[in-house]
């Protein structure tokens, strides 16, 4: 069924039910998602209970300005952030920064970027779920985390950047024990 | 390469990369709890959890009847007494007795039978729950403080309150309970509702 009607089925009868479909159509993505942000299964249940508690507060008032799943991606966006206190990153994007990223990543198996992504700072690992992983664009991005579109981008070079690194390390380090 | 874009290799790596994840059950259970404490959402029984439900009673009652556990139904846990509430005035107790005529059949048969009676009598919209009873009883009588066992001859091996329109409904349900059909009895008795109490 699609969202709204989902939605709307939920706001007429507010009946559990409703609910578990709503939830259940939604949450395996949003908790794989928690699970990469917080690297932590507790902190993800604790997170997803949270995000769903505050989003059906708010779900009459929702405007469906975007899609459903980005709304709640930002709310659980949110709650992480205010959780882990991190402070924002705000390094404009530079024409030199181009050059650092060189590495590739293309001799990694998924395991390998599982890994590399779960060694990133909060910060990076955030960009690199929604744009890489998620499919966001900066402006998207820019929106959900009330940072600007040139924040997100630099997030996003620094972290490929150490992303290349680790995986670039995890690599060589793979071939000198061959 | 430029770090504004990812590889085709790079591109395939992520994408390979696992989406979805179903959190615990117990999370979803949580979550129902506090929606539920907050009045944001409203307790209701799907056919889909009453059907679960059913096989759990069903699984009880074949415990204390066949004296068999029936592992597969109870995996759900589910507790029978919160998910009906019988409204008084049209209530009515189906007591389940047997005796040495009683003959339990086969286990997984008897399940099947106990479970599409009770998804049929929700179907027809009469709301219907049991309790699980334990082999075993005390019996006190006036005047002595002597403890007898249950009587042999009557034993009282569960219940189920089902919500009817009238009483006529309430036995049309009864006697279509397998109970009777292995040599066991069902006694149907209306609640008693005193006006003003």
């Amino acid at each position: 069924m699609e969202d709204q009607k989902l939605v709307h089925e939920f706001l007429k009868s507010r009946s559990e039910s409703a609910f578990l479909e709503l939830y259940r159509s939604k949450t395996p993505h949003l908790y794989r998602m928690a699970l990469r942000l917080t690297q932590d299964e507790y902190q993800s249940e604790e997170l997803i209970q949270e995000m769903w508690v505050i989003a059906i507060r708010k779900l009459a008032d929702f405007e469906w300005r975007s899609e459903l799943k980005t709304w709640l991606i930002g709310i659980l966006i949110n709650l992480s952030r205010s959780k882990r206190k991190e402070k924002e990153l705000s390094i404009e994007v530079t024409a030199e920064m181009a050059q650092e990223a060189s590495m590739e990543m293309s001799f990694a198996s998924a395991h390998d970027l599982e890994n590399g992504i779960s060694d990133l700072p909060p910060g990076y690992r955030q960009i690199i779920i929604l744009h890489d992983i998620e499919g966001y664009k900066h402006k998207e991005i820019a929106d959900l985390l009330d940072i600007t579109e040139g924040t997100s981008k630099s997030q996003l070079f620094y972290a490929r950047k150490a992303l290349r690194e680790y995986l670039s390390e995890d690599t060589s380090k793979g071939k000198s024990h061959e | 390469m430029s770090e504004e874009h990812l590889s085709e290799a790079e591109k395939k790596l992520f994408q390979a990369l696992e989406k979805e994840k179903a959190p615990p059950k117990h999370v979803e259970k949580n979550i129902l709890t506090q929606l539920e404490q907050e009045d944001l959402i409203k307790k209701t029984i799907t056919m889909n959890n009453y059907v679960k439900w059913v096989a759990s009673l069903a699984a009880s009652i074949l415990l204390f009847m066949g004296g068999m556990y029936y592992e597969r139904a109870n995996s759900e846990n589910l507790n029978i007494n919160e998910m009906v509430e019988i409204e008084p005035t049209k209530g009515y107790m189906l007591l389940l007795h047997e005796d040495a005529n009683f003959a339990p059949g086969d286990p997984m048969a008897m399940f099947e039978e106990y479970k599409s009676w009770m998804e049929n009598t929700f179907s027809r919209g009469v709301k219907i729950t049991g309790q699980e009873l334990k082999q075993e009883a005390t019996l006190i009588k006036s005047g002595t403080e002597e403890v007898f066992p249950e009587d042999a001859e009557k034993k009282t091996t569960g219940y189920f309150l089902v919500e009817a329109g009238s009483m006529e409904e309430a036995i049309a349900v009864a006697k279509e309970n397998p109970h009777v059909k292995y040599g066991g009895s069902v006694e149907v008795k209306p609640f008693m509702v005193r006006e003003g109490m």
